[in-house]
């Protein structure tokens, strides 16, 4: 966790807002340094940590700290969400309604249901509401018509009722099981 | 915050991931949870009750209930599920739908219900029924009761903050 801040910034994810040089001579702009669970360093803009209100929060309350622990947060998932916020980030400075929709459509078609499921824990936790929103419309036009097997793979849940409770579930609403997609 | 994982720990962590899928979806708390079942067409919902123990009784949660009949329930795609284009005799498309807001209903457990609209052909409309299904949900809270019969249209909105 401790480094000296003189010494070389470990990122093995860089985050590419602009194709600006780091050096000193550009117009600085605040760093502030994210650690996943799995040990990645993300070095992202201010303005894009202070769209997650957990990372906002928790510099409000020490401000003096270098690194942001994130023990809820993968990589995977927590790069997809910094390349969520830099666009919001964007569309902030120059309002496109239109352009703004085509692209949260556009970030969530491209991912894979495993993609989608990962970043609504990581969005929660984050509190980042408009993604948190993005992601829930995006399951739900997902797993419309699906049966129930095909949502609980989607989702990863584990079925914990007998036989018997469940059949018991499907009787009580048989005709919201007619007409289902084939999985 | 605190940092706790070692990394043996973590190796083991990952190394589970691997061969078995965390169900961290569950573990949302259920005001989460209770958005994306917001945005499930109705039947789509029910059928989350059979999903574990941890989902039975979230859809109780839903507070927009919208019925319509050309689409039972809505359609956000315009999938045509229950049309009354499929060669069913008018009457048996209006039992049908009666059965479905019915069973609906009965064991709908919800405390709260924001918004409620019901849409169907005039002619099909049997108001006994209808009666039934408002004042089922009128004591929920109801901000929005719209009903479209034959394309007329009845709202009632009733802001009470």
């Amino acid at each position: 966790m401790s480094s000296s801040t003189d010494s070389p910034t470990l990122t093995t994810e860089t985050t590419q807002l602009s194709p600006q040089p780091d050096t000193e001579t550009a117009k600085p702009t605040k760093k502030i340094t994210l650690k996943s669970s799995d040990n990645q360093i993300f070095e992202v803009e201010e303005s894009v940590a202070m769209e997650f209100a957990t990372v906002k929060s928790f510099f409000e309350d020490s401000p003096s700290t270098d690194t942001v622990p994130l023990p809820n947060v993968t990589a995977k998932p927590l790069s997809q969400v910094i390349e969520f916020c830099k666009e919001q980030i964007k569309f902030k400075a120059n309002p496109d309604e239109a352009q703004k929709k085509k692209y949260n459509a556009e970030f969530v078609t491209e991912k894979s249901d495993k993609d989608l499921v990962d970043m609504i824990p990581v969005a929660n936790y984050l509190e980042i509401k408009d993604l948190l929103d993005v992601l829930n419309q995006a399951v739900a036009d997902r797993i419309e018509n699906k049966s129930v097997e095909y949502v609980r793979s989607f989702f990863g849940i584990d079925n914990d009722f007998t036989a018997e409770e469940e059949a018991a579930l499907r009787r009580e609403h048989a005709w919201a099981y007619e007409g289902v997609d084939e999985d | 915050m605190e940092h706790q994982r070692s990394g043996s720990q973590l190796k083991e962590r990952m190394f589970q991931v691997e061969a078995i899928e965390e169900d961290r979806i569950s573990q949302l708390p259920d005001h989460i949870l209770s958005i994306i079942l917001s945005k499930l067409l109705l039947q789509d919902l029910v059928r989350t009750s059979a999903l574990s123990n941890r989902w039975k009784h979230l859809w109780a949660l839903r507070t927009n209930l919208n019925f319509d009949m050309d689409g039972i329930f809505e359609s956000n795609h315009g999938r045509p599920h229950f049309s009354t284009k499929q060669c069913k005799h008018y009457k048996e498309v209006k039992l049908e739908f009666a059965r479905c807001v019915d069973g609906f209903l009965q064991n709908f457990q919800g405390t709260k219900v924001i918004s409620f609209k019901l849409h169907f052909l005039k002619h099909l409309g049997d108001t006994f029924s209808m009666n039934r299904w408002i004042r089922s949900v009128i004591g929920l809270g109801i901000e929005e009761l719209q009903l479209v019969l034959s394309g007329m249209t009845f709202s009632y909105h009733h802001h009470c903050r």
